[in-house]
């Protein structure tokens, strides 16, 4: 019993030292001020420097940021500590992307360019490909054999978010079409047939028959009887099936409102460039961007294990990774001969996606080349460079173009 | 072999039917869960629905949303002069374009004035911001949400209209083949019956919510209903891109209190140490 006892005097010993050091950190921590030189002052202060450097374009600063670049603001004699508490300190999360998904997120603000994408390319025995796309950019060419050989470019991923809108206008010009409705009903009103009746039926020596027959009972139903109220409901009733194209009130409830005319001319326009078969047009494949590097490529493409075997290596290249509507892309594509053999008839293609638009005059070729155009679906251009000479082993050229980004 | 490790290497039937229903009942109750998460579009949400909802529900479904402030540029027609709701009143009008990075699910309030061709009145439109952008790093506010207050939509405004404008990011796969360069930004009408935000859905993202009306504070000024609160902003100074103002950061602050003018963080200290005294 006597050993109990001191085993649990022992174990309380330190549990009390502890609550003893626990509270000498309390009362040391509660002691702690603030320095009253280290006060802000109380005049208006210009607004955070937060960077010192060019004139380029900052991230958000989180708010620990913010208290730094305060703090080493020299005009501001600011204590950072005073930033505790702060609600809603700002959180930047940049470049965020869900877990297990790599590269260029999400796919709707990246603009692709390059590779063979979905269907891939291949050249009948006429010569004519199949299965070129949007976005598509591969090299054809012929061996020393006779055989016809497919190469495609790497990925050029850009970051060019587009943004629209869609426009919903609710107006009180619905209340006043009730009020043409009620309008309507006025001319049926047969208050002309009511008058003949009495003319036609008065018995002029019978003057209290007369009273009777102005009370009309059977005329007044007459009012509830159909009216073109009831004629326009089926088309009323249509709009709710209507496509955005179909956004005029001229079509949707036959009623044209002179007011809305000139403001719809432009839904108008909107609405035909919109069409479905437009839209079919422009429907690209559902690949995920990936960032794809020359030397990636080229470590995929060097590897010779045999000789007489032919390879051509495309590296494509855009000048900028971020771009807005109007700004201009400079698209390289550098091609070599990889392999152990001459290929001849080198033909290097390049289908532009449908945001990117070829400017005139711009391609140019370190090679001896025929360059030519042709108009794709995707409303561009697909851009063809057929090579007069072979490539030896070892050579190489480049190609460059201009787009504008749409 | 013991007589426990005997007994345990015996196989109970109903131990391992009860693992069976434990496995069914764990893939029935996950299934049911991936069932019940939200589509990734607005099917349920209407565009006439009040400020702040569709934000809302959109911080609730996850992802790197709260406390992002997402770069807005607003522009109005030229000429015109934008005011934001900053300490329970609205700031100095400036021309040209307003850049400023807004709370996801907030609502803003906005003061139109000096319209062309409608100088003396005053419209006040919100905007809410119910997705972000993923810009690379460094270039956020290079790449703004656009939302454009054009002179039709004003005057619509003035007139007693009710204009939604839902900003939506276009689907690559589905651009449409025109160029669009300067300040101009396409867009399609919907009929009265026809619910913006699910035209947007089918076009892209929808990204943000403009509303025009002709709704106006009442004669004591705004209030904070009539402000939404003044959530909290990041405004981008144009014409001196190194600067940025933290704007109603306290979102503690509301309308009804004091009006404080450009509240940066300086302005905070200074308040906390009148305090103390």
């Amino acid at each position: 019993m006597n050993l109990h006892q001191n085993r649990q005097e022992k174990a309380s010993v330190p549990a009390a030292r502890c609550r003893w050091l626990m509270l000498l950190a309390v009362a040391l921590c509660s002691c702690r001020t603030l320095n009253e030189a280290q006060l802000p002052v109380e005049d208006e202060p210009p607004p955070v420097v937060v960077s010192d450097e060019g004139p380029s374009m900052e991230r958000i600063p989180t708010g620990a940021e913010v208290a730094r670049a305060v703090e080493s603001t020299p005009e501001l004699p600011v204590e950072p500590l005073c930033y505790e508490g702060m609600p809603m300190p700002m959180v930047n999360i940049p470049n965020w992307s869900p877990p297990g998904i790599s590269g260029p997120w999400p796919k709707d603000e990246y603009l692709q360019d390059g590779g063979d994408n979905f269907i891939p390319v291949n050249v009948r025995r006429d010569g004519e490909l199949q299965g070129l796309e949007l976005e598509d950019t591969v090299a054809v060419y012929d061996t020393i054999d006779g055989q016809t050989k497919i190469k495609p470019s790497n990925q050029v991923c850009l970051y060019a978010p587009r943004f629209g809108a869609v426009r919903h206008v609710a107006t009180v010009i619905e209340n006043l079409q009730n009020d043409k409705l009620v309008a309507v009903e006025q001319p049926v009103l047969p208050a002309q047939n009511l008058e003949d009746r009495l003319a036609t039926t008065a018995v002029q020596p019978v003057q209290p028959e007369g009273g009777v027959s102005t009370k009309q009972p059977s005329i007044e139903r007459r009012e509830d009887v159909p009216t073109p109220t009831i004629a326009l409901q089926p088309i009323s009733g249509v709009r709710h099936g209507a496509a955005t194209y179909e956004d005029l009130l001229i079509m949707q409830r036959g009623i044209f409102d002179e007011s809305e005319r000139p403001r719809l001319m432009e839904a108008i326009d909107a609405a035909i460039v919109w069409t479905h078969d437009k839209a079919v047009q422009v429907v690209l494949d559902g690949r995920k961007a990936v960032d794809i590097t020359g030397d990636q490529r080229a470590q995929a493409t060097f590897r010779v294990d045999v000789p007489n075997n032919p390879c051509l290596r495309i590296i494509k290249c855009a000048s900028q990774k971020t771009a807005k509507p109007g700004d201009i892309i400079d698209f390289t594509i550098r091609f070599d001969n990889t392999g152990d053999q001459r290929i001849k008839k080198v033909m290097l293609i390049d289908n532009l996606t449908t945001r990117l638009e070829y400017v005139p005059q711009t391609a140019q070729s370190s090679r001896r080349a025929e360059f030519s155009t042709q108009a794709n679906d995707g409303d561009s251009l697909m851009l063809r460079w057929d090579f007069v000479d072979p490539l030896l082993p070892g050579e190489g050229g480049l190609v460059r173009f201009d787009c504008r980004v749409r | 072999m013991s007589m426990v490790q005997e007994l345990r290497s015996r196989r109970n039937p109903a131990r391992v039917a009860g693992t069976v229903i434990v496995g069914v009942l764990l893939w029935a109750g996950g299934d049911a869960r991936v069932a019940a998460d939200p589509p990734p579009v607005h099917y349920n949400h209407a565009g006439v629905m009040p400020p702040g909802a569709i934000g809302g529900q959109q911080l609730l479904r996850g992802g790197p949303l709260p406390g992002y402030f997402q770069p807005v540029e607003i522009k109005g027609p030229p000429g015109s002069q934008i005011a934001t709701a900053e300490g329970g009143d609205f700031s100095e009008p400036q021309p040209g374009a307003l850049v400023a990075g807004m709370l996801i699910g907030a609502v803003y309030r906005l003061r139109v004035t000096n319209i062309p061709e409608q100088i003396g009145f005053e419209v006040f439109p919100t905007v809410e911001v119910i997705d972000r952008t993923y810009p690379p790093r460094g270039q956020e506010f290079r790449f703004p949400i656009p939302v454009e207050l054009t002179q039709e939509e004003l005057e619509m405004a003035l007139a007693g209209q009710f204009v939604t404008r839902v900003i939506y990011l276009e689907d690559p796969d589905n651009a449409v083949p025109v160029a669009r360069e300067g300040n101009e930004q396409a867009y399609f009408e919907v009929a009265d019956g026809d619910n913006p935000l699910d035209v947007a859905d089918t076009l892209g993202r929808p990204v943000a919510i403009l509303r025009l009306g002709a709704r106006v504070p009442g004669p004591e000024g705004p209030d904070a209903t009539f402000l939404y609160g003044c959530p909290p902003m990041v405004k981008w100074h144009a014409s001196q891109p190194r600067v940025m103002s933290v704007i109603n950061d306290d979102s503690q602050a509301s309308a009804q209190s004091k009006p404080i003018r450009d509240l940066t963080p300086t302005n905070r200290h200074s308040m906390r140490r009148s305090r103390r005294r």
